[in-house]
């Protein structure tokens, strides 16, 4: 997949992370005493992608679509059931957690809520330290580079001395990325960073994270499940439904040509802040089908205004559509 | 358009362990008939709180309520407690953010809707049966004769936001309070629970107060919009006035910093600083710290005054500059 590099900051020779065919089963239901079969949840069921160095790579689908199992997995919060992540060259998917412990350090993570990724007993010089002191760094390296990401992320000394109950969600938020990056990781995720913040704050972080990533050239996975926030901080976005990628592209690509169904109504569902705008849309019918059981064929099916015979008996593969372009539609 | 709510002067102070709240500092609002009125603002700005005041359900030991709540020019303040249960639901009737929180675990939602029925339209167990039925088919819980025996945990999240929605219209309100209403939804299902809304409204032609954090639903489904700010209404117009020409520095700004489509990579606008705590809010404007266009005046309470040459258009600001737009 080549990607559009504009911001001049993504290496493409160099991909940072590779998934390949992430699989992840949670068991559901017991199954049970009279030989009925046991079910599965799939949360990720074939999952491909890179990321190459510089890039922001966005990650998009509704609730129980599998991206925070996937953002959990690529950093091996979770073990994988099935397929490979290869990280810097190196196959992650089977390290003990002795090796995982020196990866850490490559590969950071944020969370949605800031308020309960700090520990609310323990003032935020101390949460912060605690990092440095856990992976070897000296005292005096640990607080100047605790220094030098106050000054990036525009927060006073003295907030060291705080406790988290004194902050606000946006500050908290902050200092939950100035965490992430003492270490220098080669490689974060943001797992919706910016969803439990207001407008004018989210605006703020998305600013830090656009600042962040031209000072320290980062590699991010942003996963988030609103599509305006993605299509302006990434550059390549891939859509899950049900477990699987459905589409993907870079951003400039997908947002001028989408082609799933699923993206179309996804985009078309969103409120435009503009009252000018064409209110007809997409409306879909139903929920999103439980990941148990799914049927064969295509798992948005149900719910397509497309859908045809084919679709419930073939599962569209992942197809290469021109332009880095990738959809999963029979009908592309 | 009569005016079918009105808030004059609101002021709510609640008492907490760190002190007294200042929540409502004196709200200005009208809603009028057949309406959909967004009240938008940022986390604490007594988006909620002006809401629970209007059904007074603040605990009255640990709050004071000062001002007006006039509905068809009766003061909902003053009502006595006997009658303000036939305002509640019969009248006015109020849906939250978090329909599994609002929902009975323990009760099918057919006879959490059917309640409704019983109570406040005197209806036998098998009427009310019945009119849950129909209900239940006009907010699109299908297949209605399964779903009526079901429990809140058998739903989807947007069900159950459709079953909330049914206890709240079941006595035929004549104003609906929405508290962020679609909030824990994803977008798909915020799509649909908009669209039933706004068809609900053209159906029966009452009035609903929608509060919403997220501009994009206020151009999607508002008449009117009134932008909250540290407890205080600062700006009030139609929706296209509140879009493309806001009067207010706090408006413009806070629709400044909502990512745009095709607005990769770049800076967003943002607020400096963060709103004021309400244990104490500083004299005069209270937006005066964060704003890039104050002056001396700023240290005067600003009042509510026309803006712009468009009708209902207002806002609290000394400095306006709306500019005078052709209609």
């Amino acid at each position: 997949m080549t990607v559009e590099n504009r911001n001049g900051l993504i290496d493409e020779s160099h991909i940072v992370l590779k998934a390949e065919n992430l699989r992840k089963y949670y068991p559901a239901g017991s199954g049970g005493f009279f030989g009925k079969k046991a079910q599965v949840l799939r949360a990720l069921d074939g999952v491909s992608f890179e990321i190459h160095r510089g890039e922001i790579f966005g990650v998009v689908g509704e609730s129980g679509c599998g991206k925070s199992t996937l953002g959990c997995s690529v950093l091996r919060l979770l073990d994988v059931d099935g397929g490979s992540v290869v990280f810097e060259g190196t196959d992650i998917t089977n390290m003990t957690r002795k090796e995982l412990k020196g990866l850490r350090r490559d590969m950071q993570m944020v969370f949605q809520n800031p308020y309960s990724s700090f520990n609310p007993k323990q003032n935020i010089g101390s949460a912060l330290r605690e990092v440095g002191r856990v992976h070897g760094m000296s005292r005096a390296d640990t607080e100047k580079k605790i220094e030098t990401l106050l000054g990036y992320i525009s927060l006073p000394e003295d907030i060291l001395t705080r406790s988290p109950g004194e902050l606000s969600g946006g500050q908290l938020q902050r200092l939950a990325i100035a965490r992430a990056l003492i270490l220098d990781p080669k490689f974060i995720v943001a797992d919706e960073a910016v969803s439990a913040l207001d407008v004018s704050v989210q605006a703020q972080i998305l600013n830090l994270l656009v600042d962040l990533r031209k000072k320290l050239s980062l590699t991010m996975m942003f996963i988030s499940h609103e599509m305006t926030v993605i299509e302006h901080l990434c550059d390549s976005v891939a859509v899950m439904y049900l477990g699987k990628i459905v589409e993907s592209a870079p951003t400039d690509e997908l947002f001028a040509n989408i082609l799933h169904p699923y993206t179309q109504a996804l985009m078309s569902a969103i409120p435009k802040a503009d009252p000018d705008t064409d209110k007809k849309r997409i409306i879909l019918e139903g929920d999103v089908q439980s990941a148990i059981d799914l049927p064969k064929g295509c798992r948005f099916a149900s719910r397509c205004r497309n859908c045809a015979a084919r679709c419930t008996e073939e599962e569209p593969e992942l197809r290469d559509a021109g332009n880095g372009h990738f959809v999963a539609c029979h009908f592309v | 358009m009569s005016t079918l709510l009105e808030i004059k002067n609101l002021k709510l102070d609640l008492m907490s362990t760190r002190g007294i709240v200042h929540a409502l500092s004196g709200v200005d609002l009208r809603i009028g008939e057949g309406e959909i009125h967004g009240l938008v603002g940022e986390s604490g700005c007594g988006k909620s709180m002006t809401a629970r005041s209007v059904l007074r359900l603040n605990n009255a030991a640990r709050s004071r309520v000062s001002g007006e709540i006039l509905f068809r020019g009766e003061d909902i303040l003053k009502l006595p407690n006997k009658e303000l249960r036939h305002v509640r639901g019969e009248r006015i009737s109020l849906i939250f953010q978090d329909p599994a929180a609002s929902l009975n675990p323990l009760m099918t939602i057919g006879a959490q809707i059917g309640e409704v029925y019983r109570l406040h339209g005197n209806c036998s167990k098998a009427e009310a049966r019945e009119k849950t039925l129909t209900m239940l088919e006009k907010v699109g819980i299908y297949p209605p004769e399964k779903r009526i025996d079901q429990y809140p945990h058998e739903l989807s999240g947007g069900l159950q936001q459709r079953a909330m929605i049914a206890i709240a219209v079941a006595a035929s309100p004549d104003l609906l309070i929405a508290d962020e209403p679609t909030t824990a939804l994803d977008v798909t299902i915020q799509a649909q629970i908009l669209e039933l809304l706004k068809d609900l409204q053209r159906d029966t032609g009452m009035s609903i107060l929608l509060i919403t954090h997220n501009f994009g639903i206020v151009a999607e489904i508002c008449d009117r919009v009134s932008v909250m700010y540290a407890g205080r209404i600062v700006e009030t117009a139609d929706t296209r006035t509140i879009f493309r020409n806001p009067g207010h520095p706090y408006s413009k700004a806070l629709i400044a910093s909502i990512p745009k489509a095709g607005g990769g990579g770049e800076y967003l606008a943002t607020i400096p600083g963060s709103p004021p705590e309400l244990y104490s809010v500083p004299a005069g404007c209270p937006f005066a710290p964060r704003c890039g266009n104050k002056s001396a005046a700023c240290a005067r309470l600003p009042e509510m005054r026309p803006c712009g040459d468009r009708d209902g258009h207002f806002a609290a600001c000394h400095n306006l500059q709306c500019a005078k737009e052709a209609r």
